[in-house]
């Protein structure tokens, strides 16, 4: 709970910036800490905040499996199809409250999607993942099990 | 009167329905260089002119992109039916210039 809360107070303060990084580095300016149009932090924090979202969400947390767990960029506003933010794919296996498991399901989160519609478990995940692109091939599974995976990951 | 609506009305939908310019949104990506892009795939009915379809996709990459674009790559597979009407499947990938 604490580390929700940590969290969510950290996206407030660096989730904005995010996609400014972005935009700088589009005209041409350096981001800090990559060569890339998003930050190592920005992609951290963007992982957090799944990770946080997912605990929430999950009837039991710490029996979720994952697979596919992806960074992907999606665009944030229709009228602007250059303004783009970070999206965190995957599929989620959990239990529910009877005890067992339903099988992999598509998951999406998003900080920058409107609060509503910030993640789904199945539903628009198809919409938000199906065609969009890896920001990189790295595979954050390990980034999203529950346990020490966060810190034994870096 | 009523008659003449509902000729433009059809007329209209055919005439849509027969388009060979691709509707799909390109989706953002990050090149090799590290720079802002977009893909796109899709099919483009009732043609298989790729030089036609090249170029619709260019002007949709460049809108996405706000400007001139670099096209990476640009891929194309027969997607014509059983009946012969002809289509073709593309998948491409450009760089925004600015």
């Amino acid at each position: 709970m604490i580390r929700t809360a940590l969290a969510f107070l950290a996206a407030s303060a660096i989730a904005t910036p995010a996609f400014s990084q972005a935009e700088e580095n589009v005209e041409g300016a350096p981001a800090a800490q990559s060569a890339g149009l998003f930050s190592d932090a920005a992609v951290d924090l963007e992982i957090e905040l799944t990770r946080s979202w997912l605990e929430l969400s999950l009837v039991d947390y710490e029996s979720a499996k994952f697979r596919n767990v992806r960074v992907v960029l999606t665009p944030v506003n229709r009228r602007n199809p250059r303004e783009i933010g970070l999206a965190v794919c995957g599929l989620v296996n959990a239990r529910n409250r009877m005890g067992g498991y339903n099988g992999f399901k598509a998951f999406y989160f998003s900080s920058r999607f409107p609060e509503a519609f910030r993640g789904g478990i199945e539903g628009f995940a198809d919409t938000v993942c199906g065609r969009a692109n890896s920001l990189n091939a790295t595979d954050y599974t390990d980034r999203l099990v529950a346990g020490d995976a966060v810190e034994t990951a870096r | 009167m009523i008659r003449s609506c509902a000729i433009i009305l059809v007329g209209g939908l055919m005439a849509a329905a027969c388009s060979s310019v691709p509707s799909y949104r390109p989706a953002p990506l990050q090149t090799a260089s590290g720079k802002l892009g977009f893909s796109v795939s899709g099919i483009a009915s009732f043609t298989r002119d790729e030089a036609k379809v090249t170029e619709e996709v260019r002007a949709m990459l460049e809108k996405s992109c706000g400007g001139e674009v670099e096209l990476q790559s640009i891929v194309f597979a027969d997607a014509t039916s059983r009946g012969g009407v002809p289509h073709l499947a593309y998948t491409a990938q450009a760089e925004c210039k600015s």
